[in-house]
């Protein structure tokens, strides 16, 4: 994994930036944080998107007022009302839209990542596996994917920065 | 007496014993923990059944973890190649547990182990039973949100 400062120097970028969108692809949660943007998408069309893009995939948890509201593994766990296909795709679908502040980031020694939020919510990425990835910072105006996963290195990133 | 009260005296069972095996029970993930009481030196196995993501690790380094392992289509667990490589360089009888900590506001584990592990249970799910700890196949404690 990624040096410890190198990992706080770059999701610096975040701070004080709005999170505003967060859905599902494949697992995967993406969310939408920055400067709202429009482009053009793969279909041709118009479509709104943000400066900066955090996706997910590792293990997550978001807590409101010191309790957990909902997590990665909820992905998992029915939704209580019966309609939709689990308790995670029931809260993604009332939660938002919201405009979330980001106020401070916290990092530890082991590398899980905590985003303070206004309305005392706040986002935990947590390490917890040895093979894979655990999110990635997109930022939109360089195109640059700051990954962190199990196995990265800084060579394999500059590599990649540069492709 | 609180849930994560409860949690932790039942818990302190567990302090002095070692983490003897890992593996699969039904469709979950287990962890079996051997003690051996000091005065009678009778044998005792827990097994702390696992829904919810863990990790171990070597100081900041994690060395195995949830994902590591899989269920395939016949309920049979899959795993990384790092995983029988550490537990065929450990002794399970030399993972010995020394102290367990419970995090009042998540409800997470943790686990000191010597050679400096740590065997870190995390809350990942706002609601549902993350783990349950048996003893002689009775369920003793587990931790609900």
């Amino acid at each position: 994994m990624h040096e410890i400062s190198i990992i706080q120097q770059k999701l610096a970028c975040l701070l004080g930036q709005e999170l505003w969108d967060g859905f599902d692809v494949g697992g995967i949660w993406c969310l939408r944080i920055g400067a709202k943007r429009m482009t053009i998408n793969r279909k041709q069309e118009e479509v709104e998107i943000s400066r900066y893009g955090l996706h997910i995939s590792g293990e997550w948890r978001l807590w409101q007022n010191q309790r957990i509201i909902i997590g990665s593994g909820d992905w998992f766990q029915p939704d209580p009302a019966g309609v939709e296909r689990s308790a995670l795709y029931s809260f993604l679908s009332s939660f938002w839209p919201q405009s979330l502040f980001i106020r401070s980031i916290q990092i530890n020694a082991i590398g899980d990542v905590k985003l303070h939020l206004s309305k005392n919510y706040c986002l935990e990425l947590l390490i917890s596996s040895t093979n894979s990835e655990y999110w990635r910072l997109i930022d939109d105006d360089n195109d640059e994917h700051f990954i962190v996963e199990a196995n990265d290195d800084e060579e394999e990133q500059a590599d990649f920065d540069r492709s | 007496m609180n849930q994560l009260s409860s949690i932790k005296s039942t818990l302190s069972q567990l302090s002095g014993g070692a983490l003897w095996y890992h593996g699969a029970s039904c469709d979950l993930e287990s962890f079996v923990i051997r003690v051996i009481e000091p005065t009678t030196r009778e044998i005792q196995y827990y097994q702390l059944t696992i829904n919810c993501a863990w990790r171990l690790r070597q100081q900041h380094q994690v060395v195995l973890s949830s994902d590591d392992y899989w269920f395939e289509d016949d309920n049979s667990l899959s795993f990384e190649p790092n995983v029988a490589a550490f537990w065929a360089t450990h002794n399970p009888a030399n993972l010995i547990i020394w102290a367990i900590d419970v995090q009042p506001q998540s409800g997470d584990l943790c686990f000191s182990i010597n050679h400096e592990y740590k065997l870190d249970i995390l809350i990942n799910a706002a609601a549902g039973e993350h783990w349950v700890l048996y003893r002689d196949g009775l369920k003793i404690c587990s931790y609900r949100s």
